[in-house]
């Protein structure tokens, strides 16, 4: 059972601030600090210089190299920290808590983040009512490369018992609902 | 009165060895048709072909032509009682003899496709809860029952008439006839409303499915008319005057027309300018997206029905027995086809989120269904006995 | 799809699956039943007195408190003896206030289908019956016609390129055509907006399911096969209970569930969270929040079904 982050002071500001009268009411976001391998962060980093020059990183397995986020416009220390490992920071480098590191994606998800807290993105959990709680984004997005992967999917319906799937005849065409001279458009 | 069931009854087994014949050969297609039943209801209805894609099926197809020709009876009833020709009046009692048997049938072929007959009853007002006015099939149920008991009330209020010598009196059941005769338009109505009210199925979705129905009624019932009397002339000492075949072949012509010129508007109204709602028709015609299993089925009634409009509209190929008896066969066979199969089935293809998936009745389908028809035809010979027996008087105990 | 599947019966029989396959083929006879599961003995395993009650229950509506739990205690004694596991069956009423919505994300919907499988684990619902509340469709980008969706997909991987997801299941129509249409009143709609079956009243005509314009009813062709341990014990009367063959039932927005303020499976299963579900009456909730800012639709909305079951795009 994840810890639940209380529902402190930052939220609700977060919350009824600008888009905040667009939310679907108070919420509690996931913990995130428990699900992280590599954490905390200054375990490590405390006893390493910080090199701020824009690069390709040359690290281990596990930990990201590359940043597949942001067509090459932002790296590392546009969310991370550079003082404090272990915290994020959002675009008036204020720092953020990695338990509510939705905040640091509101700054350029900002209609994402309005749909988020209203409900019509992301997964709310356990309840339709009561104590709202919510995933953070990162349950769903890593955000080193956000795109979620295709996966496969579970089987198709079963035919009733007894009956065989149907099969076309052998002159089926496929039906293309374009028309033959839009082919060559990629009009899709 | 008890006697006269004990005589009725009399008068129903006694006959020739090719009746015993008949009646066996009937008999036992009916036990075949009830271990076949029983089989569905061991195993449930996955004996049938019918899936969740095709719901109603072989089972339905038969009901709603049953129903028609139930309804036909009326075409007996009107020229008999409202019109006062004693031709038909001689031969009435037969027709709604038909009518009762194709009742029972219709009746029967909804209770082979309920899941849970047992809880039929839940049907019956007040200890079950009927959901009147709204469900269209419990209009249909009302409108059954009723139309079963106007059919028998009336002929045994005559019969038990002519049993004892006694003058049915007109008045008494001449409201009772009226009453049948718009019973008889309600229910092939209902019926096809219970098509219709469905906007769900685009196919059946339409303001003239309630009057092809009656057209199509219209020609199936005097078509198995014409023949059964032609039968019981040949076989049996019954009279039976050309008059009531020549009204019974004059009232199938038009209807056959009407039917026809009501398929080519269907046709032209689908196929003019084709949207999704004619997936359906053009399943059925064409085929859709290389399904068609049911298209060889109504090309060949297009083409029985077609035939026989031509026969029917010669006068001299209506008046001739051997070509009316072909357009007969033909158009009872083509509207049990467009009716039947070629109405229920392609209702559902394809499935309201367009999946194309067909159906073809498996033989415990078609054992039950032979079964039934068997059972209809044996209550018919039964009733057309009795009938017999009293109008030739040979069960008769006069009041004293 | 056809691999061979042992299934255990309550009697005992074991059957395959491609033995029970071939039985119902075309022109299946004596020969087959000995591998069919027999039917269930006298009284299915009931008292005398409870089949009898059984036989000539009342109405739902017009059943009295004590007739409904005695109704609960036969169900869980029925379900005990078909499979032998103790259930737990619920009469929880509707809520005061409420009225469920529901709502999918299409931008969000990736086609995965674990919604369809989480429902019918839930949901007690047979396995070899055919029966999947949730039919999720696969459309060409830029396509609303039902007609040329694929519903058998089945590639390596999901989303395809150009095509969009459309999971499909009961709207709770308003104005549902299915609950006209019952001859007994075995549907209909609760206060709470669900649309529900009585499993016990349904005579098996149906009738609703060709009336339903979205194919959300289903049929029990067979008995329902469900493996013993993977039976859901958390059973609504009016919900996932184990139903009889010869039954019509579908979606009911997990009213085992959604009664005791948790979602339904499908909603919890989903991994990429394309569902929303909620109480309309609630200007605060998530589906109002759905239905006010986003760009929504409802299928064949043209009806006039009102379906409580919405559509929407990022």
């Amino acid at each position: 059972m994840t810890a639940v982050s209380a529902l402190g002071d930052t939220d609700q500001d977060v919350n009824r601030g600008d888009g905040g009268e667009l939310a679907a009411g108070p919420f509690a976001v996931d913990a995130r600090v428990d699900k992280l391998f590599f954490y905390p962060c200054n375990d490590c980093h405390a006893f390493m210089d910080t090199n701020k020059s824009v690069r390709e990183l040359d690290v281990e397995e596990g930990h990201p190299a590359q940043l597949a986020h942001g067509s090459g416009l932002i790296w590392c220390f546009s969310c991370h920290d550079e003082s404090d490992y272990d915290r994020l920071r959002n675009l008036r480098a204020e720092p953020i808590d990695i338990d509510r590191g939705y905040q640091v994606c509101i700054g350029c998800h900002s209609q994402k983040y309005r749909d988020w807290a209203g409900g019509a993105h992301g997964k709310r959990v356990a309840n339709w009512r009561g104590e709202r709680r919510l995933y953070s984004c990162v349950e769903c997005h890593n955000p080193h490369q956000p795109p979620i992967e295709p996966r496969a999917p579970q089987p198709p319906p079963p035919v009733r018992a007894g009956l065989e799937p149907m099969i076309p005849g052998d002159d089926y065409q496929s039906h293309d609902p374009r028309r033959p001279e839009w082919e060559h458009l990629d009009v899709r | 009165m008890i006697r006269f069931f004990f005589d009725a009854f009399r008068s129903m087994f006694s006959g020739d060895r090719n009746y015993w014949l008949w009646l066996t050969f009937l008999g036992a297609v009916f036990a075949l048709g009830c271990l076949n039943y029983a089989q569905q209801l061991q195993h449930g209805l996955v004996v049938t072909g019918l899936s969740d894609q095709v719901s109603w099926g072989f089972y339905i197809s038969n009901f709603a032509f049953l129903v028609g020709i139930a309804a036909a009876a009326v075409l007996l009833v009107i020229p008999a009682y409202i019109f006062e020709r004693k031709d038909i009046k001689g031969v009435v009692l037969l027709g709604e003899g038909i009518a009762v048997a194709a009742v029972i049938m219709a009746m029967l072929f909804v209770v082979v496709d309920l899941g849970r007959p047992e809880r039929i009853w839940h049907m019956i007002p007040l200890i079950g809860r009927l959901n009147f006015p709204l469900s269209l099939l419990a209009w249909d149920v009302v409108v059954l029952s009723g139309y079963l008991l106007l059919n028998l009330a009336i002929p045994f209020y005559i019969l038990y008439s002519k049993y004892r010598g006694v003058e049915p009196r007109l008045d008494l059941y001449f409201p009772f006839v009226v009453l049948a005769i718009v019973w008889a338009i309600s229910i092939h109505t209902v019926t096809a409303f219970l098509f219709s009210a469905n906007p769900a199925r685009p196919y059946w979705h339409t303001a003239l499915l309630g009057p092809r129905f009656i057209a199509s009624a219209f020609v199936s019932g005097p078509a198995l008319m014409i023949v059964i009397f032609q039968v019981m002339r040949k076989i049996t000492a019954f009279q039976v005057k050309q008059s009531v075949i020549d009204l019974l072949a004059l009232i199938m012509t038009f209807a056959l027309q009407i039917n026809l010129f009501f398929v080519i508007a269907e046709l032209f109204t689908d196929f003019y300018n084709e949207g999704a709602h004619s997936a359906s028709i053009r399943y059925l015609f064409l085929g859709l997206h290389g399904f068609g299993s049911l298209a060889p089925w109504i090309w060949i009634a297009l083409t029985f029905n077609v035939i026989a409009v031509i026969i029917l509209t010669i006068h001299p190929l209506r008046r001739k027995m051997l070509t009316l008896n072909i357009a007969c066969v033909l158009s009872f066979v083509g509207i049990w086809i467009e009716k039947g199969m070629g109405l229920v089935v392609p209702g559902f293809i394809p499935t309201p989120l367009g999946e194309i998936f067909e159906y073809s009745p498996t033989s415990v389908e078609l054992a039950v269904s032979l079964g039934i028809w068997a059972l209809g035809l044996l209550i018919f010979t039964l009733l057309a006995k009795l009938v017999m027996a009293v109008e030739q008087e040979r069960i008769h105990r006069p009041a004293s | 799809m056809s691999d061979d599947k042992v299934d255990k019966t309550d009697t005992g029989t074991v059957a395959t699956r491609r033995n029970f396959l071939r039985n119902f083929g075309v022109g299946a006879a004596g020969a087959a039943a000995a591998t069919i599961p027999t039917p269930s003995p006298a009284w299915d395993g009931l008292t005398f007195r409870e089949a009898f009650d059984e036989f000539f229950r009342k109405h739902y509506k017009k059943m009295s408190p004590e007739e409904i739990e005695r109704t609960l205690t036969r169900i869980e004694r029925r379900a005990k003896r078909r499979f032998g596991v103790d259930i737990d069956c619920k009469n929880t009423p509707a809520q005061e206030g409420v009225v469920f919505g529901y709502a999918i994300n299409l931008s969000a919907c990736k086609g995965y289908r674990d919604c369809v499988s989480a429902c019918v684990k839930e949901n007690n619902v047979g396995r070899d019956s055919q029966v999947q509340y949730i039919r999720v469709l696969e459309m060409d980008r830029g396509n609303m016609n039902l007609e040329e969706s694929e519903h058998y997909y089945d590639p390596e991987t999901v989303p395809v390129e150009g095509k969009y997801y459309l999971p499909v299941q009961c709207m709770q129509c308003d104005d549902a055509p299915c609950v006209k249409a019952c001859p007994v009143e075995a549907t209909w709609t609760e206060p709470d907006g669900i649309v529900v079956v009585d499993y016990d009243w349904c005579i098996g005509c149906r009738y609703c399911m060709t009336a339903c314009p979205y194919w959300a009813r289903h049929f029990n062709w067979t008995e329902p096969q469900i493996p013993p341990e993977e039976l859901n014990t958390d059973t609504h009367y009016l919900g996932n209970r184990p139903r009889p063959r010869g039954v019509v039932e579908k979606c009911h927005f997990c009213t085992q569930r959604t009664r005791e303020g948790r979602q339904p499976a499908c909603m919890e299963a989903c991994p990429t969270g394309a569902r929303v579900f909620g109480n309309l009456l609630d200007p605060d909730s998530e589906i109002r929040y759905v239905l006010e800012n986003k760009t929504v639709f409802r299928l064949k909305e043209d009806l006039g079904t009102e379906p409580k079951f919405w559509y929407y795009t990022d």
